[in-house]
């Protein structure tokens, strides 16, 4: 994973428990705590060690410690570096999505060592669609309900949405998103 | 449009051409001008960025020509030929094209042109998204690229600026240590060392850093003692391991030296100051050495005429005095242990078993005279006491018992039957009122080297046995006293006697530390130093 990944966790774990809880993750997860460099490519690992590390400061289950840490990512971290580009990427969340493969291609043009998930949206009926996401690593499908959530918020909609299902080895998911539409009185 | 099939052979010099529709797509910031430089048409994305576009409108009204300057006509742009055409939009709106310009058969001109952007913000101001961009346009990851070295300038800075503060954080640390670190580069350059090393080796900073290791383990050799060798540290460092070095300057010290290779090829040598636990360790194996050997003399002689009792057939006068002998030496080994005891408890507790207590001087020193008058072997005892009404704080037994030792040996080292003076003198201790009491005898003295040692443990004046005493009494007489924010002071010439002086805190009418004054005081309210050896100095 890229730093600013990394960097994204320390800023949620800070954000919720300050410079010495990170200082306390980084101890756990046995990670310096000197600091990630944004476009520097680290080995998963660490993340993966973060994330454990985070979940067990926090008191929380490591799947919901990823669910909060892409909402976080949606709403501040990308907004604070990409905010711009993810305004060009989409008006709402259905538009953003279908643009998401092609967003992400040209992020790999970019920067190679990169592996980004892959994502099909299939409408379902108006206003409500699955998506599917794809990724080389696994475990991380929470973060998926996280990022959807953090984006509903940003294009400021309100959705229903659910994991239908989840394969532990492949971490390939599927996800039901029901946009709901404010009625005027 | 001619079809290229892969499958046959021969060169790639097909040409395809483009419909309407697949060209608008391809571009979509096109733009169709007639013979007159009016508008034909205009690309999809180029009409969201600027949507006041109309048919039959010209160039020059929506757009500033900088390449081919001026152009107007079919004919202006066909002189331009190949070469870049760039415009920039009028009336405010954001936007720079660049590209080429293609004269088409029927006299028309079509600009194939695109978007010059800085900046996401750029295209978010012209109201466009990745999407309005031909996919094949490399524009949306320009601005990623541009985006991403911003941001990743503002990440070198927080990295900077936090490895600065962690770097000053590291600096206090090693300063603040009392051991020595040197660090060098891969190269063998001396880059960072502490201030406890600089003083521990007596050199400059200026001096070392920069130095090469060479020149640094130089510098090292020089000061090392006679006999010592030193191993190369890169040597050392490498096979992460330590060594003990002795200093013969700047001053005599022992070094205890890990050395370590750092991750980055470096080396790391971390130096400690090994000199007060060397001479404990000296002190304690010399200690036991020569505690064994006083306790050995008492124990060989009662051993030696104990079997000489058993083994041999004994006048009852002969019997008599080998018994009175052994109860002697049996005697001198209790008051030795005893002594031994009493300097370890004291030790131990470092003054918190005292019971200091404002005590009147002049009955004090009467006890303590009282209680030597069986060891007194004839000797007088004058009492000169100036200050006998004053109080002083202390614990009255344990300082009877320094007076008691300074007395005994005033009576052991002076001939039988000559006068010993007892008397007092004000003065102060760290600023506070003290009280010195004085023990003067007349005896053989001691020569400047005996007094040097005369608080070490079983030191004795006259080392030829005649004289008993255990060696231990003037230790005891230091340790009490200076528990207590005291001193003892000693003056002595050889055949002229010794004087012995006992600085006392004085107990005063205000207290000791200027509050009301209270009949009993603890050691914990006192404001006297419970350890250290304040100046005296006369009133």
């Amino acid at each position: 994973m890229y730093g600013l990944v990394n960097r994204a966790i320390e800023q949620l774990v800070v954000s919720v428990k300050g410079e010495s809880g990170w200082l306390r993750v980084c101890a756990r997860a046995n990670v310096s705590s000197d600091g990630f460099v944004a476009m520097c490519p680290y080995h998963d690992d660490v993340t993966f060690r973060l994330v454990e590390a985070a979940s067990a400061e926090l008191n929380t289950p490591v799947a919901q410690v990823l669910e909060s840490f892409g909402e976080y990512w949606i709403l501040y971290t990308a907004e604070e570096g990409y905010g711009p580009l993810l305004e060009a990427a989409g008006n709402d969340l259905r538009s953003f999505l279908a643009g998401l493969n092609d967003l992400h291609g040209r992020v790999e043009n970019l920067f190679p060592h990169m592996q980004l998930p892959r994502f099909k949206v299939e409408d379902i009926g108006q206003h409500e669609y699955r998506l599917r996401y794809r990724s080389s690593r696994s475990g991380l499908a929470p973060m998926v309900l996280g990022l959807l959530r953090g984006l509903a918020k940003r294009f400021e909609q309100t959705i229903d949405l659910e994991m239908l299902t989840m394969d532990p080895v492949t971490g390939e998911a599927v996800f039901r998103i029901c946009e709901r539409m404010e009625i005027e009185a | 449009m001619t079809t290229v099939n892969a499958q046959e052979s021969g060169p790639l010099c097909g040409l395809p051409s483009l419909d309407g529709e697949r060209l608008a797509r391809a571009f979509p910031f096109h733009v169709w001008l007639d013979q007159e430089g009016k508008l034909l048409c205009a690309g999809q994305s180029l009409r969201k960025a600027i949507p006041h576009l109309r048919v039959g409108d010209d160039l020059h009204r929506h757009f500033e020509l900088l390449r081919p300057q001026g152009a107007q006509t079919a004919a202006d742009w066909r002189a331009h030929g190949g070469d870049l055409c760039s415009l920039r939009a009028r009336s405010g709106t954001p936007l720079n094209l660049r590209g080429s310009a293609e004269a088409l058969d029927d006299g028309s001109t079509l600009l194939l042109v695109a978007p010059v952007l800085t900046t996401l913000q750029d295209m978010r101001n012209l109201g466009l998204g990745l999407n309005d961009f031909a996919r094949h346009d490399a524009a949306g990851e320009m601005l990623m690229m541009a985006r991403t070295t911003q941001m990743s300038a503002h990440d070198s800075m927080r990295l900077a600026e936090r490895l600065s503060q962690r770097t000053h954080q590291l600096e206090s640390i090693l300063e603040l240590s009392s051991n020595g670190v040197a660090a060098f580069d891969a190269n063998g350059v001396l880059r960072h060392v502490n201030t406890p090393l600089i003083n521990l080796l007596g050199l400059s900073r200026q001096a070392l850093l920069g130095a090469s290791l060479a020149c640094f383990e130089t510098h090292v050799q020089d000061l090392l003692a006679p006999g010592q060798t030193l191993e190369p540290f890169w040597a050392l460092g490498t096979r992460s391991g330590q060594c003990v070095v002795q200093l013969a300057a700047p001053r005599p010290a022992v070094l205890k030296l890990n050395a370590r290779r750092g991750a980055e090829g470096g080396l790391i040598v971390y130096w400690r100051d090994m000199t007060a636990e060397s001479e404990v360790d000296r002190m304690k194996s010399e200690f036991l050495s020569t505690a064994a050997h006083e306790l050995r003399t008492p124990m060989v002689s009662i051993f030696g005429f104990a079997e000489l009792m058993l083994n041999r057939p004994l006048s009852e006068e002969r019997r008599m005095d080998v018994l009175r002998t052994i109860h002697r030496q049996s005697g001198l080994l209790i008051h030795m242990v005893n002594e031994l005891l009493d300097l370890a408890r004291i030790e131990a507790r470092q003054g918190k078993d005292l019971k200091r207590e404002p005590v009147r001087l002049d009955r004090w020193v009467q006890d303590s005279v009282a209680a030597m008058r069986g060891a007194s072997d004839g000797h007088e005892v004058d009492l000169a006491l100036a200050h006998g009404t004053c109080l002083v704080l202390v614990d009255a037994g344990k300082t009877q018992q320094a007076l008691v030792n300074v007395l005994s040996n005033a009576f052991k080292y002076s001939a039988a039957d000559s006068r010993v003076v007892i008397s007092s003198a004000a003065g102060e201790l760290a600023g506070r009122p003290a009280i010195g009491l004085t023990v003067r005898d007349d005896g053989i003295g001691m020569s400047a080297e005996q007094l040097g040692r005369i608080f070490e443990r079983f030191y004795r004046a006259d080392p030829s046995g005649n004289i008993p005493g255990t060696g231990l009494g003037m230790c005891l007489v230091k340790e009490i006293v200076e528990l207590q924010g005291g001193r003892v002071d000693i003056v002595s010439q050889p055949g002229e006697g010794t004087s012995v002086t006992l600085w006392l805190p004085q107990w005063t009418s205000t207290g000791l530390s200027g509050g009301a004054a209270s009949a009993h005081a603890s050691p914990a309210n006192s404001a006297w130093p419970r350890t250290g050896t304040p100046e005296p100095t006369p009133a």
